[in-house]
């Protein structure tokens, strides 16, 4: 009987399944071995093709994790061993896990002050800038560290042994006293679990071990990850490409590909994302304004959804793609670094200067795997890397029962596939659980009269943190001259747990109905306070916070005064927010525990089975009358080197019986509609009867359709047929061709003629399912040629496959990567002809059957137009976030499993259904949907049914009722509803209201901000997620800028309406900012479905509008600010100071003048 | 596009060269890592583009108009192959190709001077067109006894390169002083030393390079030796690699004199008692290291000289620089400034060595030319046999 997962791993792979477990009722043991969770994902810059700021979109997950009541971090951790077996639900077992913890030698008392750090003697290479950077012996890894304790690398500080003269630098300043060296070392923690996931990520190779590319001869000879530091605002150079040579700008970079990647000297597998960083590294060294940046590569595996079009951007944006590999990289006598490499592509011996030099290196397994695998008892595979078992799971199944693998650890994958097989290992150790625990809420006595605002503020020093800065006894004062104030004090910490006694006394004794802690950061905090008001009996929407440290002392250190005035006029604005807080209750909403998966091919028979494993009743659609879909059409699956489709589609038709899934074959859907939680469909068997089924959650596997050909006389040469033809063919026998060639990327990766709007990327599965039937051919004695524009054989085992190949004697031909096939190749009287780039001539091919290797097309159902799923560019299903939402779609309760989300091959299709499964499985486990009381709410009295805010919603949550105009009205979905607010801001007639963040606490806040000298201020729009977290980080990296900011905080800067800015200018205020998370041409970091783009089209709007009002635009600006952008956020702050003097110095002069 | 030649694939060439070389050109994916290392390219305007050379050899096509014959086998490119191709087999083996057009009808196909290389060996069983019965010149006035396998531990093989060119001959001389220091019973087979083939083999006519393995197996295995010292690298690499299996014909099992002599010193027989006050760096030859992964014992053998002072060239061990010998080289004339072994005493002088110690006769050769053409005040070349003499504890007998 168990209800725990151990997750081991803390990276994106890891913290992915530790949410979805934790979602779904089961409590995480998560161990970690660095001090902070957030893996490889938390020190890149941006993610390819999107440029989505890696951390901003990290860290809030990072943080769920740190705040569920379900999830226990164990950081420093490793786990030594694991005893027993797996348990299933209602049957005995579990393992008994031992796990071994490194003391941290600082408590939870930490308030992440940093006083510490400053004291602290000792100075080491910091591990998370790649050792770019310094950091001290007491430390926290990166701003963002979850757990946020401050850490000591005891194997460094001076008081411990031998440095047996005490130091105790840190404890003497430690203003909590959180310091603690009596800790033992190391404690062993033992703990039960139902089963386990696996998701220790990889280490690359360290290129020392290749000598003839220099790396550690040359200061300016990086490797990838040391790039992806400089690059990155937070990083050592504060995001200057710099050579750490001389710190000058560099005017060439040279990118290496495959640096013992596909070698056998050291990795023979293909490292799979290194093309893509590589790309993007070129793109933002361009964008940096590096004259000339080079890349050196073999095949540019650009395989995933929109790569091949960024790699395309990056070429128009002038980086060169050179096709070669360096023989020597080393230090010339100038200072710069000397390459010697072929062009392939001209024959040219090449040796050329550069000065800084980026090596791809590869991807290798994680450090201590080995004896990790020996402790879990599952084995490994010939490279290192965990060995899958494919039938049950794609590679998430390990060799043992009840543990699996996600991400790295079971091969190279980059972000959208680690997170995808995270959930989908979720799904598998779900099925191991016999209960489920949600945590509930304490049972208080209420406190009485909570109408009337009677508002608490507490104002803590943090130390010297505030009160260094902030003179907190006037702060105290102003505050109880402030209305409805009943009760003000300071506190030396306000977090800590006495004080948070004494906030929880005071609440009571005082009949206090409304808390401000002015304090620090909501986004770490808030969760803290929010209990402390449930303990007193206080609806935790009651409180408000004020972040006078991050935003006020920590940014203003030489401005004690205008600082203290400044953290008046914040509690002001707090309070006047404050006193228009209303109680909200979280609610729940009405579930059906039934899931319905349409589509029965290998996508949609594993999410049914997953689901069905879980305990969910689960539907199985399928309109064809057997299951298996595409695999039915095949033979071998490749590159796995002896599974068989029939193998593999019976093997699942087995577990879809067992699991009790039901399976309605010759079925189609007719119609489905509803909201997460009830969609209510009407599905059509093929006898022509029609029934009805509610399900909570939807899986849609409807697969993809392979291109119908029209080139090279397909269809009318019978020489000419596709490489599903020939499959067929050699099931049954009757393959005869002596000299066959395959024509790769027929109906990939090319825009098709007369459809210019679809833009097809490459189809993934087809070379590598090519190399494996042109084995085959080879082995009964054919000639085989093949062409292709590149070879990407990106995943495991399958560069191993190709290499294989080529052994025996297969024949690869590299055509203009440019063209359509049928452009650059001819096929005429039994010889295809192209041009060899690799030899310089054209070729004759003898060709007996051209074998044409089709593409997958997006499914043609009526699905999407009926659950309102977007589509992207080429015409497949659009997941809700390239990198963190792979199988989520932008209606909630639906999820996208296979190839209808985008071409992919067998394994990535099972684990992107898995992680359907988990997602869905996490929706359903509760048998409610819990919503957080931030989504919006109709005062139907209002609405004049005008239905702008249903074309607004980015998320399809509000429905049109009757027709537009007097009669109709809308229904917001609150299930659907994710609390962004653009429909507020949408509707002229304020007839939407978004708790927690109304218009009228938002006014109240502009008044309360502006009440004094409001032409010396700046009033700043920020939205939670990204430029509230830059302003926060900007106070962590303590960056000083002028104190004229005020800055109001709601979830999405699609939030912001028109009439606050207008009331902003009404108050005269200085200037006003608009802020929001970044939007590029590439993509945008919104956490709301892209809601940031409706930002910027009512900003221009704006902008055009009070400048007739004679606002000059200076004084109303918009600035988007990444959550890692500190620093921009500081400039940005001085630029618009200096704003706000020129206008006021203006006004004033303006004013003597009228005089 | 337009104006470029086509060719046409053909099945038959493309098996037959699959058959010879194994399938081991089929491994390529060219990257033009080949091209790129080659010391061709840093010597010539056109390098030898060892990438084209092998996908023609994937191809099957046959385009004579890269020179087979520059490589000198040196196989640095195989040693930064990142797929492990046998380079070196196959550029032997288009060059067997070669030969056999020249058989036919297209004499061109061959390098000049190369038939008659191979007429040589066959006429005086020596590459270097000298009479057979000049064969112990070099020993000068050395007495030498024959072997016996009741008398002596090891038979010196001399190869037909110290036997008769005027400076390989002193690396002999010096070695049997060396030996004959550490008190180590030898013989040699004086005129009946027969040729190891080596030289056929490198310009790639493997038939007669068997035909002549054949022949000196059977003699060497009469020897009656357990155990053959050989002086030069590329007879060692033949015996090691290219020889039929040792068990079958029980021959003598092959040791280049730098392992043998580091056996001694190890073993104390070998004692320098004259220090050296030199700074010495050292020249690994490319069928010791790279061919046959020997970079220790002659290292070893120099540090234990007392006072030599070894130095590292920046390109050294798998990526020393070849001197320019090999592959038939040593019979084919290179142009004075296309001589890698230019290079190669740049690089010596670069350490601030004054002496550059190599343990193959073809390096001894080559750098020693370009040594002199560097001027008087260039660094001193010397075999490692050499100067282990020089160490030894007899200044007086130091005649050469």
């Amino acid at each position: 009987m168990s209800d725990s997962v151990l997750v081991i791993g803390g990276g994106i792979a890891g913290i992915q399944a530790a949410l979805d477990l934790a979602e779904a009722g089961a409590r995480v043991v998560m161990v970690e071995r660095e001090g902070t969770i957030g893996g490889v994902m938390a020190v890149l810059d941006k993610n390819f093709p999107t440029l989505d700021c890696s951390i901003c979109i990290e860290a809030p997950k990072m943080s769920e994790v740190g705040l569920h009541p379900n999830i226990e971090i164990l950081s420093l951790a490793e786990v030594v061993s694991l005893e027993g077996t797996p348990s299933y639900a209602g049957r005995d077992g579990g393992f008994q896990v031992k796990i071994r913890q490194q003391a941290r030698y600082v408590t939870d008392a930490c308030t992440r002050c940093g006083e510490c750090t400053t004291v602290c003697p000792v100075i080491m290479p910091n591990e998370y800038d790649s050792g770019m950077a310094s950091r001290k012996a007491i430390f926290t890894p990166i701003p963002q560290s979850v757990p946020g304790a401050y850490r000591i690398d005891i194997d460094s500080c001076l008081n411990q042994p031998p440095n047996y003269l005490p130091c105790n630098h840190c404890s003497r300043v430690c203003p909590p006293k959180a310091i603690d060296f009596s800790m033992p070392p190391t404690t062993e923690i033992i703990r039960q679990v139902g089963s386990v996931i696996l998701a220790t990520g990889y280490s690359m190779l360290d290129p020392r071990r290749m000598a003839e590319f220099g790396y550690g001869k040359h200061p300016d000879i990086l490797t990838a990850l040391e790039f992806e530091r400089l690059v990155n605002s937070a990083g050592p150079t504060g995001g200057e490409i710099i050579r750490p040579s001389n710190g000058e700008h560099p005017e060439n970079i040279l990118f290496v590909l495959c640096v013992g990647s596909r070698d056998q000297r050291f990795y023979r597998h293909c490292s799979r994302f290194c093309c893509m960083y590589s790309i993007k590294h070129a793109y933002q060294a361009i964008d940096h304004g590096v004259k000339q940046v080079d890349v050196l590569y073999m095949d540019v595996r650009a395989f995933g959804k929109g790569f091949d079009g960024f790699w395309q951007r990056t070429r128009a944006e002038g980086a060169r793609f050179l096709r070669g590999r360096p023989s020597r990289i080393a230090a010339d006598d100038g200072g710069s670094i000397s390459v010697t490499y072929e062009d392939t592509e001209r024959a040219q011996r090449v040796q050329d200067r550069y000065d800084m030099v980026v090596l791809a290196n590869a991807v290798s397994p994680p450090e201590g795997l080995a004896a990790l695998a020996g402790v879990l008892g599952i084995e490994m595979d010939e490279d290192g890397f965990i060995r899958s078992l494919e039938t049950y799971g794609g590679l998430v199944a390990t060799t043992r029962m009840g543990i699996y693998a996600a991400g790295c650890v079971s091969g190279p994958k980059d972000i959208p596939d680690s997170v995808a097989e995270g959930s989908g290992a979720a799904a598998l150790a779900l099925a191991h659980l016999s209960k489920r625990y949600w945590p509930e809420t304490p049972d208080v006595e209420p406190i009485p009269g909570v109408e009337t605002p009677r508002v608490g503020v507490f104002v803590c020093h943090c130390g010297s943190n505030i009160a260094g800065v902030i003179d907190v006894q006037r702060v105290v004062e102003y505050a109880h001259g402030l209305p409805n104030v009943v009760f003000a004090s300071n506190q030396m910490f306000s977090c800590a747990g006495n004080t948070q006694q004494e906030i929880e006394e005071a609440i009571k004794r005082e009949n206090i109905t409304r808390v401000v802690v002015a304090a620090c950061s909501p986004k770490t905090h808030e969760s803290i306070f929010r209990g402390v008001l449930e303990r007193a009996g206080l609806n935790p929407f009651l409180l408000e916070m004020s972040n006078i440290r991050n935003m006020d002392s920590w940014v203003h250190k030489h401005e004690k005064e205008a600082a203290t005035q400044k953290a008046m006029d914040m509690v002001r604005m707090a309070v006047e927010k404050a006193r228009r807080l209303v109680p909200l209750q979280v609610s729940h909403l009405p579930l059906t525990q039934t899931a319905l998966v349409i589509g029965g091919g290998i996508a949609g028979m594993t999410a049914a089975t997953a689901l069905a494993c879980q305990g969910f009743e689960t539907h199985l659609v399928e309109k064809s009358p057997r299951l298996g879909g595409l695999l039915n059409e095949l033979e071998h699956i490749a590159p796995h080197p002896d599974l068989l489709a029939s193998q593999l589609v019976q093997a699942k038709i087995k577990q879809v019986a067992e699991c009790g899934v039901q399976v309605h074959l010759d079925t189609t859907v007719e119609t489905i509609g509803g909201v997460v939680g009830n969609f209510h469909t009407r599905l059509q068997n093929g006898t022509g009867s029609g029934f009805d089924l509610t399900a909570g959650a939807v899986v849609v596997a409807t697969g993809s359709l392979p291109y119908q050909p029209v080139e090279f006389g397909y269809g009318m040469d019978p020489s000419v047929i596709t490489n599903l033809e020939l499959e067929k063919m050699l099931q049954e026998g009757r393959f005869s061709a002596r000299q066959v060639t395959f024509v790769a990327c027929v109906g990939s990766r090319q825009d098709i003629p007369g459809n210019e709007a679809a833009r097809m990327g490459c189809s993934r599965y087809c070379c590598t399912s090519m190399i494996s039937q042109a084995i085959r051919l080879r082995q009964m004695g054919a000639s085989v040629r093949l062409l292709c524009k590149e070879v990407r054989t990106y995943s495991r085992q399958a560069e191993e496959l190709y290499e294989s190949a080529m052994r025996q004697g297969v024949q690869v031909f590299l055509y203009d990567s440019q063209s359509p096939p049928q452009h650059a190749i001819t096929f005429t009287d039994g010889y295809a002809e192209l041009y060899d780039h690799l030899l310089g001539v054209n070729l004759r091919i003898p060709t007996d059957l051209l074998v044409l290797v089709v593409g997958l097309r997006p499914p043609q159902d009526m699905l999407a137009e009926q659950l309102k799923l977007a589509r992207s560019e080429d015409g497949f299903y659009m997941e809700l976030h390239p990198k963190l939402g792979p199988v989520q779609t932008a209606v909630e309760g639906v999820y996208l499993a296979g190839t209808s989300q985008g071409a992919k091959d067998v394994r990535e299709s099972m684990a992107q259904a898995l992680a359907a499964a988990g997602k869905a499985g996490a929706l359903m486990a509760r048998g409610v949907i819990e919503k957080q009381p931030l989504t919006a709410r109709l005062i139907p009295e209002l609405c004049k049914g005008c239905m702008r805010c249903v074309k607004v919603c980015p998320f399809g949550a509000i429905e049109q009722i009757g027709l537009p105009g007097k009669d109709g009205s809308v229904l917001i979905h609150e299930a659907a509803c994710m609390g962004c607010g653009t429909c507020a801001a949408e509707c002229n007639f304020q007839a939407i209201e978004m708790p927690y963040f109304t218009r009228e606490q938002i006014l109240a806040q502009v008044d309360a901000a502006l009440a004094e000298r409001p032409e010396e201020k700046c009033l700043v729009f920020t939205c939670n997620w990204c430029s509230y977290a830059g302003a926060d980080l900007a106070g962590i990296e303590k960056r000083q800028y002028p104190p004229s900011a005020r800055i109001i905080r709601t979830m999405c800067s699609a939030r912001f309406e028109e009439d606050f800015v207008t009331r902003a200018f009404e108050n005269n205020a200085g200037a006003v900012l608009v802020t929001g998370c970044r939007l590029t041409e590439t993509g945008s970091d919104c956490h709301y479905n892209y809601a940031n783009r409706l930002t910027w089209k009512r900003f221009q709007h704006w902008q055009r509008k009070f400048e007739r009002q004679g606002i000059v635009p200076e004084r109303l600006q918009l600035r988007w600010i990444s959550a890692a952008e500190g620093k921009e956020f500081a400039e940005k702050m001085t630029e618009m100071d200096e704003v706000v003097m020129k206008y006021k110095v203006n006004r004033d002069t303006s004013r003597q003048v009228d005089r | 596009m337009s104006d470029t030649t086509t060719l046409v694939l053909d099945d038959a060439n493309i098996e037959r060269l699959i058959e010879l070389t194994d399938g081991a050109a089929a491994l390529c994916y060219q990257c033009g890592v080949c091209t790129a290392t080659c010391p061709w390219g840093m010597v010539r305007d056109e390098p030898l583009s060892v990438r084209t050379l092998i996908r023609q050899a994937q191809l099957g096509l046959q385009d004579g108009k890269i020179d087979l014959w520059l490589c000198t086998t040196c196989a640095q490119c195989e040693a930064d192959c990142p797929r492990g191709v046998p380079i070196v087999e196959i550029m032997r083996s288009l060059r067997l190709l070669a030969w056999e057009r020249a058989a036919g009808a297209v004499p061109a196909a061959v390098e000049k001077g190369l038939p008659s290389l191979l007429w040589s060996i066959y006429w005086n069983e020596n590459p270097w067109s000298q009479p057979p019965s000049m064969r112990m010149s070099w020993a000068k006035n050395l007495l030498l006894p024959a072997f016996d396998p009741q008398e002596h531990e090891i038979l010196l093989y001399i190869g037909c390169t110290s036997s008769y060119d005027p400076r390989a001959q002193k690396i002999a001389r010096q070695l049997v002083r060396v030996l004959e220091a550490a008190g180590v019973r030898f013989g040699v087979l004086g005129e009946r030393e027969p040729c190891c083939g080596e030289a056929a083999l490198s310009v790639g006519h493997r038939p007669y390079f068997e035909e002549i393995a054949r022949h000196t197996a059977q003699v060497l295995s009469a020897s009656g030796a357990q155990e053959m010292v050989i002086i030069s690298p590329h007879c060692y690499d033949v015996f090691v690699n290219h020889y039929p299996s040792a068990t079958e014909l029980n021959l003598p099992a092959p040791v280049h004199y730098t392992q043998h002599l580091s056996r001694l010193v190890e073993q104390d027989r070998l004692k320098f008692e004259h220090p050296l006050e030199i700074v010495c760096t050292y020249q690994d030859p490319c069928y010791l290291s790279r061919h046959n992964s020997e970079y220790e014992a002659p290292r070893r053998v120099l540090s234990a000289i007392p006072g030599l002072q070894l130095v590292e060239m920046e390109r050294s061990r798998e990526n020393a620089l070849c001197c320019g010998g090999g592959g038939g080289r040593m019979w084919l004339d290179t142009p004075v400034e296309q001589r890698f072994s230019n290079l190669r005493i740049q690089d010596a002088k670069a350490t601030g060595a004054t002496t550059l110690a190599t343990a193959c006769p073809f390096c001894a050769v080559c750098l020693e030319d370009s040594a002199r053409l560097a001027g008087p005040s260039s660094i001193q070349v010397l075999d490692l046999a050499e100067i282990a003499a020089l160490a030894l504890d007899h200044p007086a007998a130091q005649s050469e």
